[in-house]
C-alpha cells in the first residue's frame, strides 16, 4: 500500500509493501529504504548524517545501474558460448550454459524490476477545498474544475476528479453565510463583468482582489495566457517538470501562436515569452473593463455578494414578486 | 369562418403546436414536393405521436446516448480555457487577427431566465458587436417564425465576427480523415447551419442592421483524423438557404395547401387507428426512401407506397416517367402489356433490363 501527504511545505510517501518512506520538504529530500525491521512500528528512524544520504543514493541507483550493465554483457556473452556449442554440438555444455542463462535472465527481471520507480500515489490527505486551493494559488487566476484537478495532478500529490468539485462552490456559499469570515479563505466564483451574476463552472479564491475574479469579455483569454505563464514558471522550479505538468504546459502551448516550435519538445520559457507577447496585446483594455465592473460591484454588491456574485435578474424578481 | 390559425390548431387536435428546432427545420427542406409533411410541419402535428398511433412508430431525431456524450465532451474540448482551441484554428486556418479574442458567454444562466429574455439579450450583444469589441458569442439564442409561430434556436456553436462578417460556427463530432468526412454527415449539418444563418440574418434585420453581414459560409469544426484535435473548415450554405427560404414561405403560404384538404380533416393523434390512417391519406405524400431517416411519417408512407415505383427511390422513378406502379412496369417489361405512345420510352428501357436480366441468370 501507498500512501502520499502533501502540504504547502513539502510531501511524504509512505511505502507499506516495501518499508520505505521518503519525505521531501521542499527542496531537501530525505530517503531511508528499507527501514529498520522495528523503525516504523516503535518510532523515528535512525536519520542518515548530512550528505551520507546522497553516497547511498548514488550507491543504489549507480549499483543498480552497473549491475545491469555486468548482467547484459553476462548474458549476452552466455548466448554467444551457447550459439558456440551448438555448432560444435557439445550437448552437455550446452544444458549447463542453458540454466546460467535462464538464472541470469531471472537477476536481469528482478534488477529491472527494482529500478522502475513506485507508481505514482493516487490519493492526497489534504481535504478538497486545500487541494483546490493549492491548484488556484499556482494558476492565480479563476480557472474551470477540470483545469484545477489537471494542475492538481501535474504539481501535487495524486489525481483528483473534477466532478467532485461540483458542490464545493455551494458549501463555501454556505458556509460563508452561515458565519462569516470564520475561514482564513473561501473558495468562490468569478462574477461576469455585465451582470455582476457568478460566472458558470469556474472558481476563485475569495482573498484575491475583486479586479482578479471579475470576467469581461477579454478576460477569458487573458486568464488562459496568466495561468499559461504560472504554469510554465512551475515547471521550471527543480523537480516540478514531471511527465504530467509538461502535458499540461503542452495543452497550453498548443493555442499559444509561437510557443511551440518542435512536435515534441516544449520549452517553459518560450511559452513564457509568447504568452506575454499576446497578453501584452489583450491587457491594457481587460484591465479598464475589469477595473470599471468591479468599482461598480464593490458599489451595488455586499460581502458576500461579491463572493458569490448577484442573483440572475429572474431569480431575483422571483424573490421580490414573494415578498 | 374559421381562420388559418383556427384551422392548424383543429388539425393537430388542439393543444399548442410541436415546438421546431434547428434539425426539425433542416428536415423540412428534404422532400419540399411532399404536401402532407408541409401540412403537419406549419400545423405543428405531434409527429411522433401521429405515426405511433397509426401503427408505425419511429425513432428518428432520438440520437445514442453515446453520440450526444461524444458530441459534448467534443464541443466541451474545442470551448474549454475561453475557446482557446478555437481561437488556435480561426487564427491558423482563417487569419482572425490576435486583438479579437472576446468571450461572451450568452448560454443559459439556468434558473429564473427565460427564453425572451435570453433572446433579447442575444440581440442586444450582437447588435452591438462592433469590429474589436466582439469576437465569439457562446451559445446566443435567435429565432425563426415557422408559419407565424416562433421556434427559438439555440446554436450549439458560436457566430463570431471576423473582418466585417458574423460567420456561423458548427461544432460536430464526427471526424474529417484526410480532409474528407461522410458526405450525408456534413449535407445534414450543412442544412443545420443554414438554420442558424437564417436566423441570424432576421435577428440582425430584426435589429435594423444589414442582413448581408452574416457570411454565407459557415465554419464546420470537426476532429481531425481519429484524434481529438479539431480542424476548421469553411462551407458555402448558399444552396440549402435558398432551399429552406423557399420551403418557409411555402409554409407561410400554407392557406393554399389547406384548400387541398376537406374541412372536416383532422390528424389528432387521440382519434381512433382506423380514421386517422384515413385522414392522413387525404394529405398526399410524395414518399422517397430517404423519408425514412428524415420525417417521422416515413414508415407510414412507404406501407402507404407499397407497390408504387416510388419506393424504389427517386432514381427508378424518374426513370420510369409516368409508370406509376411496379406491376404495371413488370408487365411492360415482360411485353404481358403493349406499351401506349408516352410510355414507348421507358417500356423501352424495362424490356431491355428485362433481357439482359434474363441473359445473365441463364448463365
Amino acid at each position: 500500500m501507498q500512501l502520499r501527504a502533501a502540504t504547502p511545505s513539502g510531501t511524504m510517501d509512505l511505502d507499506l509493501r516495501r518499508g520505505s518512506f521518503t519525505v521531501t520538504l521542499n527542496a531537501i529530500c530525505w530517503k531511508c529504504s528499507p527501514l529498520p525491521a522495528s523503525g516504523f512500528s516503535s518510532g523515528e528512524p535512525a536519520k542518515p548524517k548530512t550528505g551520507e544520504y546522497w553516497k547511498r543514493v548514488g550507491v543504489w541507483y549507480g549499483a543498480g545501474v552497473s549491475s545491469m550493465d555486468d548482467l547484459e554483457r553476462t548474458i549476452s556473452g552466455l548466448r554467444k558460448q551457447i550459439r558456440q556449442s551448438v555448432a560444435s554440438n557439445d550437448h552437455a555444455t550446452l544444458a549447463e550454459l542453458r540454466v546460467k542463462l535462464r538464472q541470469a535472465e531471472k537477476q536481469w527481471d528482478e534488477a529491472l524490476d527494482e529500478l522502475a520507480p513506485a507508481a505514482p500515489a493516487t490519493m492526497s490527505l489534504l481535504p478538497l477545498r486545500e487541494q483546490v486551493h493549492q491548484a488556484l494559488t499556482v494558476l492565480t487566476v479563476a480557472a474551470a474544475p477540470k483545469l484545477i484537478a489537471a494542475v492538481h495532478e501535474a504539481f501535487f500529490a495524486g489525481a483528483m476528479a473534477g466532478g467532485q468539485l461540483t458542490h464545493l462552490r455551494r458549501d463555501e456559499e454556505r458556509s460563508f453565510r452561515s458565519a462569516p469570515h470564520a475561514r482564513p479563505y473561501y473558495l468562490c466564483s468569478a462574477v461576469t463583468a455585465d451582470r455582476l451574476t457568478p460566472v458558470r463552472g469556474l472558481l476563485a479564491v475569495s482573498t484575491w482582489p475583486l479586479e482578479r475574479r471579475v470576467i469581461g469579455s477579454l478576460s477569458p483569454r487573458v486568464d488562459f495566457l496568466t495561468a499559461a505563464i504560472r504554469v510554465a514558471e512551475h515547471v521550471l522550479r527543480p523537480g516540478a517538470a514531471g511527465p504530467h505538468a509538461l502535458q499540461l504546459l503542452r495543452r497550453f502551448a498548443a493555442s499559444i501562436p509561437g510557443a511551440w516550435a518542435d512536435a515534441d519538445e516544449v520549452s517553459p520559457d518560450m511559452v513564457m515569452r509568447a504568452a506575454r507577447a499576446e497578453l501584452d496585446v489583450h491587457d491594457h483594455s481587460d484591465r479598464v473593463q475589469r477595473r470599471a465592473a468591479a468599482a461598480r460591484a464593490s458599489k451595488q454588491l455586499d460581502e458576500s455578494q461579491q463572493l458569490f456574485g448577484a442573483a440572475p435578474l429572474g431569480v431575483a424578481r422571483q424573490a421580490g414578486e414573494r415578498r | 369562418m374559421e381562420n388559418t390559425e383556427q384551422r392548424l390548431s383543429r388539425l393537430r387536435g388542439g393543444g399548442d403546436p410541436e415546438a421546431h428546432n434547428a434539425r426539425t427545420i433542416a428536415a423540412m427542406t428534404r422532400n419540399p414536393g411532399c404536401v402532407r409533411r408541409a401540412i403537419m410541419d406549419a400545423a405543428g402535428v405531434d409527429k411522433p405521436a401521429v405515426a405511433a398511433a397509426v401503427g408505425h412508430p419511429t425513432s428518428i431525431g432520438r440520437l445514442s446516448d453515446f453520440a450526444v456524450s461524444r458530441g459534448i465532451s467534443f464541443e466541451t474540448r474545442v470551448k474549454s480555457e475561453g475557446c482557446a482551441e478555437l481561437l488556435r484554428l480561426l487564427r491558423e486556418q482563417l487569419g482572425l487577427p490576435v486583438p479579437q479574442a472576446h468571450y461572451e458567454d450568452l448560454g443559459s444562466t439556468g434558473k429564473g431566465e427565460t427564453v425572451s429574455g435570453r433572446y433579447l439579450r442575444s440581440k442586444a450583444m450582437l447588435d452591438t458587436a462592433e469590429q474589436g469589441t466582439g469576437t465569439l458569442f457562446d451559445h446566443p439564442l435567435l429565432r425563426l417564425s415557422i408559419s407565424g409561430v416562433w421556434a427559438y434556436l439555440e446554436p450549439d456553436l458560436v457566430a463570431f465576427q471576423l473582418g466585417e462578417k458574423f460567420y456561423v460556427i458548427e461544432i460536430k463530432s464526427f471526424p474529417v480523415i484526410d480532409g474528407v468526412a461522410d458526405a450525408s454527415k456534413v449535407a445534414a449539418s450543412v442544412t443545420q447551419s443554414a438554420v442558424y444563418v437564417l436566423a441570424l440574418q432576421s435577428l440582425l434585420s430584426e435589429a435594423g442592421r444589414d442582413p448581408g453581414l452574416v457570411s454565407h459560409e459557415v465554419i464546420l469544426v470537426c476532429p481531425k483524423d481519429f484524434s481529438n484535435q479539431a480542424t476548421a473548415t469553411l462551407v458555402d450554405v448558399r444552396k440549402p438557404l435558398a432551399a429552406l427560404r423557399r420551403q418557409l414561405s411555402r409554409m407561410d403560404n400554407i392557406a393554399a395547401l389547406l384548400h387541398l384538404l376537406p374541412a372536416n380533416v383532422t390528424f389528432d393523434p387521440e382519434l381512433p387507428a382506423m380514421e386517422l390512417a384515413q385522414a392522413l391519406t387525404q394529405a398526399s405524400a410524395r414518399y422517397s426512401p430517404e423519408c425514412l431517416a428524415a420525417c417521422e411519417m416515413g414508415s407510414f408512407c412507404r406501407a402507404e407506397a407499397k407497390g408504387s415505383t416510388a419506393i424504389l427511390g427517386r432514381t427508378v422513378r424518374e426513370d420510369l416517367g409516368g409508370v406509376d406502379a411496379v406491376s404495371t412496369a413488370l408487365e411492360l417489361a415482360t411485353g404481358r402489356l403493349q406499351p401506349t405512345k408516352d410510355l414507348l420510352q421507358a417500356a423501352h428501357v424495362l424490356r431491355l433490363a428485362q433481357r439482359m436480366r434474363t441473359e445473365a441468370l441463364a448463365r
